[in-house]
């Protein structure tokens, strides 16, 4: 029996808004994992203990508390 | 001016180190210097799909530890076109800063870069992204992956890069006729992508084929080139991947070998 493309094109769509619906906070995610590996870079960090809290304060000021343990920090080396 | 562009996909299996080779190729042959860098660090297989294994020195993993310079490390391909080779070493022990430094003395000598990025969207993939200006997305017509290609492009939408395309690889012309798969604009529709281009299935290519060793007038070596000559700055042509289907007599070979 052939499938029909259009129910394959209407799974597809159902699939993406549901995506779209059960990760609201994707920016929020990527920012920390950005953040993380930009100190990454920097530092031998325990990750476990990596947190990010991102919050509005009383002003509607964004209000980013940052916090991580970190056995060392690495020296800056340059490419040649 | 120099330009870098990442190719992901977020599922694996579509075809992302195929395209990036090809590409690479195509804009070799137009003239361009090309350097194809292989962001597949640990995982790597660009080396294998242009048939240079044999002749890495020194690899990525080389340059961060100072043992060589970025243009030591370089395996020639043909005149213009270089491979900068990963490694098999943890794929943590380079980091974003040192790849984008990798990208910048790069770019000092080529008109493209291509980074092969990992499949996923884990610390790999964000290190490929940081390194690139453009990224272009590889899809099959697969749901599956129609469906990673859309959580990548949400991702990379959080990058600030200058442009976003999308290539439907191994698109079936006769399978979208018979309407049995999603055509290549429904696809283009569902993701809200610029469509650089669409590269059909054909027996002409097999896995890690290169248009270096296809025949000038095979499907696929016509359809790279049709992508390149975008990238590079020419009006967009896409391939119709339906076209070789179509007419009386085509469908009637079809309904002989189902």
């Amino acid at each position: 029996m052939k499938k029909e493309p259009k129910g394959n094109l209407l799974r597809l769509r159902q699939i993406i808004l549901s995506d779209d619906i059960n990760i609201p906070n994707s920016t929020v995610e990527i920012l920390k994992t950005d953040t993380k590996n930009f100190f990454n870079n920097h530092f031998k960090m325990d990750n476990n203990s990596f947190e990010m809290h991102i919050s509005v304060d009383d002003d509607g000021f964004y209000q980013v508390n940052l916090n991580f343990k970190a056995m060392d920090m690495y020296d800056i080396k340059v490419i040649k | 001016m120099s330009k870098s562009i990442v190719i992901t996909s977020g599922k694996g299996g579509v075809g992302k180190t195929t395209v990036t080779a090809n590409l690479g190729i195509a804009l070799a042959i137009r003239g361009k210097k090309v350097v194809l860098v292989d962001g597949d660090i640990g995982l790597n297989n660009l080396d294998v799909c242009m048939h240079i294994e044999d002749r890495i020195v020194y690899d990525i993993g080389d340059v961060v530890k100072n043992k060589c310079t970025v243009s030591q490390c370089l395996v020639p391909f043909c005149d213009n076109l270089f491979v900068l080779p990963a490694t098999s070493m943890s794929a943590s022990l380079i980091t974003t800063l040192q790849f984008m430094e990798i990208i910048d003395k790069l770019k000092e000598t080529f008109d493209y870069i291509f980074i092969d990025c990992p499949a996923g969207i884990e610390n790999s993939f964000h290190r490929a992204v940081k390194g690139a200006d453009e990224a272009i997305i590889v899809t099959t017509p697969h749901i599956s992956s129609v469906r990673d290609a859309y959580k990548v492009s949400r991702v990379l939408s959080s990058y600030r890069l200058a442009k976003q395309g999308l290539i439907i690889n191994r698109m079936h012309g006769g399978n979208v006729i018979d309407k049995t798969m999603i055509s290549a604009k429904d696809i283009t529709n569902a993701l809200q992508l610029e469509l650089y281009g669409v590269v059909p299935e054909s027996n002409d290519i097999n896995l890690y084929s290169i248009i270096s060793e296809l025949k000038p007038n095979s499907a696929p070596y016509f359809s790279y080139n049709l992508i390149a000559q975008y990238i590079d700055g020419e009006s967009k042509k896409i391939y119709d991947y339906t076209a070789p289907y179509k007419g009386f007599f085509n469908k009637l070979l079809r309904k002989l070998s189902q």
